[in-house]
């Protein structure tokens, strides 16, 4: 009779046989299997809770936070000519804040926005309507701008105005602004609308240029009512 | 964000482009989700905070 049994058990003592009997079903490979689940239902219910924690942030902000960013102005393009939010109605627009005497950043955002313009026109055949709005209107006349900008891309379109007009502009965007005598550095932001003049997105310095119009792209696509194709049409 | 934030490590003479991106990014996040109609005012605890930072380079704006 004990012939017949596995040469395993032939082998046991009574101490291994006790043991067995007292642990029961519990095994090594029953313990880790038993932990290996325990540890990845954790991992996953844990990953569930933060990504609905996640969803629900992004739908508060979707939802009520739609940013208030954007409304009518009246201002001076580079050429002299008046142009205001209705300008913009039809196409989406690039609108950056900055000024011809900051050292640093807007020339770098600047080519940046040029390189935007190029790949989304390539990517879309969509030309965007690049628009730089002074927080400077004291030494940014239309000339200076003009000149200014010229080095950067001939489609970008510089706009100035009265200190008030730039105010009350930067006031709808969201621009931090303060007064002309002190003008620093720091107003970077691109903002991006659609054509009906809503606000669509905000694209600060930590985007790249490829980025940016990746998500300018995208914005496009889920457009689906027409586009203006020149630019003063 | 992240990496480039913070780099006040060329004591010679920093730019202010280039300090207190931080409390910039603060202020400039609370200026465009603000809802307010003076978002300015709103901001102002960040708008301060950035101002006094700057002041710590010798930047007065």
């Amino acid at each position: 009779m004990f012939s017949s049994s596995s040469p395993r058990h032939r082998l046991k003592t009574i101490e291994q046989v006790r043991a067995r009997n007292k642990s029961g079903p519990f095994n090594l490979t029953a313990a880790i299997l038993f932990v290996a689940t325990a540890g990845g239902l954790y991992t996953y219910f844990t990953y569930e809770k933060e990504r609905m924690a996640r969803q629900r942030v992004a739908n508060q902000t979707k939802g009520v936070g739609k940013p208030k960013v954007g409304g009518p102005f009246d201002l001076l393009d580079h050429n002299g000519n008046p142009f205001t939010h209705e300008d913009m109605l039809g196409r989406y627009t690039l609108v950056y804040f900055g000024f011809s005497h900051c050292p640093d950043i807007c020339p770098d955002e600047l080519d940046k926005m040029a390189l935007m313009y190029e790949k989304v026109k390539e990517q879309c055949g969509v030309e965007l309507l690049p628009l730089m709005i002074t927080c400077d209107p004291a030494r940014d006349t239309p000339e200076v701008l003009k000149e200014y900008l010229a080095e950067f891309h001939p489609a970008i379109l510089g706009l100035t105005g009265t200190y008030d007009n730039i105010k009350q502009t930067c006031k709808e965007y969201r621009v931090y602004f303060s007064t002309p005598s002190t003008v620093k550095p720091g107003q970077d932001y691109l903002v991006d609308h659609n054509p009906e003049g809503d606000f669509v997105e905000a694209i600060g310095r930590n985007f790249s240029a490829d980025q940016a119009a990746r998500v300018i792209a995208d914005h496009i696509k889920d457009w689906e009512k027409p586009l203006k194709k020149d630019r003063w049409a | 964000m992240g990496a480039d934030v913070k780099t006040p490590s060329t004591p010679a003479k920093p730019k202010p482009c280039c300090v207190c991106t931080d409390e910039k990014a603060k202020r400039d996040e609370c200026m465009l989700f603000s809802n307010a109609s003076n978002p300015q005012e709103e901001c102002a605890d960040l708008v301060t905070k950035y101002k006094l930072c700057m002041k710590g380079y010798g930047f007065e704006i």
